[in-house]
């Protein structure tokens, strides 16, 4: 952000916290991606499928890929997103006001 | 198929007067809307959406034909392996609200943008080149993406009710011109919530007869494993690699981020505790959609029709036989309402793109109030009759056509828009991220194969467009300073 400096601009902190989320963001999709492609490949692709285990009537890998994986990453995100994510005012331009009263 | 079900026929019907009452409604707000106002009206509809219209602008915006026929009928031809790819979509509203779409929510009402284009217009110097490459990039792809769409819509009412395509295609574009064009973003979204629940309710009914016609998930996964054990494999009986898996999971995944008709729901939402409901609200509703009707009712359908002349039929002709068909009905207005929820959204965009950026931006910027409203009526009824047009003549795999619009438009926008992040980003780079982008994926998608290392060319396009994108910015002038003012100051000054 040095460019920022040099023309002496001071920086909207909601644009900070919003890259900070936006990073997270790519973290989720990597972690969820990593995960339901690890399951499936161990689950699914090393075993045949001749052999594979049935839980209730589902074989192994689809269960743990459709439904149980799926349910707990929605619940990890939506942790994330609620507690680590910011609330904050969507007004185009922060005012002196806004910021607390300082002047 | 050619059966005409009366009470089919009445359950669609009600749906259809529900999208007109809709319509009707919101045309008259649009009525009281003054001239003056008009052009913001129609497009942003006074950026006071709550979370559950946002997570169903977004979700049933991005889950259409491809979702609900299209990976169907993927998964009945080439087994399981289509089912991972589907399950990549599941976080699409975490992905577009968190990443570009959070600090697009802020500029948005800086600069007033009523579509992704005007974001791209002010962050890279007014630049022509850039603003014509992303308006040619969203016609093209979004068109034809658009008119897959519709395609597959009248194909399901073929199927269901005996109509003949053309026709089914007909009643079809008539609904959706109807509420774009007289009830504006406002008209199309109230559209997409109830298109949202009719999509679950037939979701829920369909998966669960599906399954009891199947003889349970047991003896589906069973029948499965009889007809051929590779369709329950990861890679199905395509024998795809995992490199190729995982370059459908940047298509389904992260590139979501940038579709510029997913974007439309961070430009208009009204807090961020709003966006937040938004999120949670749209992993639940996509997992309903995509883990059970997507997966399970394709695994049934594949079981209890193992023939069929068209892939994409397999859902509908599932709900022909497993459900009364008073309730088959309602799930041929889930599906329709799906595509339908879609193509609303899409002519929204390519219409704002056309009219704002294009006609108000280059051919007429003093155009009186009066003249734009009637050229924003105008262009979305024209840009509808078109997409309409073009899928009279119907391509055979929808699904391979939602992947082509997706890659295109990700490889064209995904790298430029980290220009929202990257101060040091300007309109060069942009240029050469977006044109490189385009050219790298047509190129490797059609002629140099070889490039893309087994993956879907998406992957490659991405890291082009990024390498031109960053090089190309950095060989050449610093963005000004008025540009970094609007994008990262704290006040206007």
């Amino acid at each position: 952000m040095k460019i920022l400096e040099e023309y002496g601009i001071e920086e909207d902190p909601r644009f900070k916290n919003r890259y900070r989320e936006m990073l997270i963001v790519l973290g989720c999709w990597a972690a969820y991606m990593v995960t339901m492609l690890s399951v499936a490949w161990l689950m699914g692709q090393r075993v045949p499928p001749e052999n594979y285990t049935f839980i209730l009537g589902f074989p192994e890998w689809i269960l743990a890929t459709i439904i149980i994986i799926p349910l707990v990453f929605i619940g990890i995100f939506s942790f994330i997103v609620m507690r680590v994510f910011k609330d904050e005012s969507l007004e185009p331009w922060l005012n002196e006001k806004q910021e607390g009263g300082r002047k | 198929m050619e059966i005409i079900h009366p009470w089919a026929l009445v359950a669609f019907s009600l749906y259809i007067l529900i999208i007109l009452g809709i319509t009707v409604y919101s045309a008259r707000i649009m009525a009281r809307t003054k001239v003056g106002e008009y052009v913001d009206e129609f497009y942003t509809a006074g950026r006071g959406f709550g979370g559950v219209i946002i997570a169903f602008m977004i979700a049933a915006g991005l889950c259409s034909a491809g979702t609900f026929i299209g990976g169907p009928g993927l998964i009945w031809k080439l087994g399981l392996a289509f089912a991972l790819v589907g399950m990549a979509q599941l976080f699409m509203n975490l992905y577009v609200l968190g990443t570009f779409g959070a600090k697009i929510a802020i500029i948005s009402r800086r600069v007033n943008a009523r579509s992704l284009v005007d974001i791209f217009f002010h962050r890279y110097e007014k630049n022509k080149a850039v603003v014509i490459g992303v308006v040619a990039a969203i016609v093209i792809f979004l068109g034809f993406y658009c008119s897959a769409m519709v395609v597959g819509g009248g194909r399901v009412i073929e199927v269901m009710t005996g109509f003949p395509y053309h026709w089914g295609l007909l009643l079809y574009a008539a609904i959706v011109v109807l509420y774009t064009t007289f009830g504006g973003l406002r008209g199309t979204a109230i559209a997409i919530l109830v298109q949202g629940i009719v999509m679950t309710i037939a979701t829920a009914i369909l998966v669960v007869a599906g399954i009891i016609y199947a003889g349970g998930v047991a003896a589906m996964f069973n029948a499965m494993l009889a007809r051929s054990p590779d369709f329950l494999t990861p890679v199905g009986t395509a024998h795809v690699s995992f490199k190729w898996i995982f370059s459908l999971w940047v298509t389904f995944g992260i590139a979501i981020a940038v579709l510029p008709h997913a974007i439309m729901g961070s430009l208009v939402y009204k807090s961020t505790r709003a966006a937040k409901r938004a999120i949670i609200i749209g992993a639940v509703v996509v997992f309903l959609w995509t883990a059970l009707l997507t997966i399970l009712s394709a695994i049934a359908g594949a079981v209890v029709h193992p023939e069929l002349a068209i892939p994409d039929y397999n859902l509908p002709a599932l709900a022909l036989v497993a459900l009364p068909p008073a309730v088959a009905g309602i799930v041929l207005a889930g599906i329709a309402a799906a595509v339908q929820s879609t193509v609303g959204i899409m002519l929204m965009v390519i219409s704002a793109a056309l009219v704002s950026n294009i006609y108000q931006g280059y051919f007429k910027p003093s155009a009186s109030p009066d003249l734009m409203k009637k050229v924003t009526r105008g262009a979305t009824a024209a840009v509808g009759i078109i997409v309409f047009a073009l899928a009279f003549t119907a391509p055979p795999m929808l699904e391979y056509i939602v992947i082509f619009c997706i890659g295109g438009l990700a490889s064209a926008f995904f790298a430029p828009l980290f220009g929202l992040f990257w101060p040091r980003a300007n309109q060069y780079g942009a240029i050469a991220g977006i044109y490189g982008g385009i050219i790298t994926y047509i190129l490797a998608k059609q002629f140099v194969k070889s490039i893309t290392l087994g993956m879907d060319p998406i992957v490659i396009a991405i890291v082009v467009s990024g390498i031109l994108f960053v090089g190309v910015s950095l060989l050449t002038p610093k963005p000004s300073r008025e540009t970094l003012q609007l994008f990262w100051g704290k006040t206007k000054a």
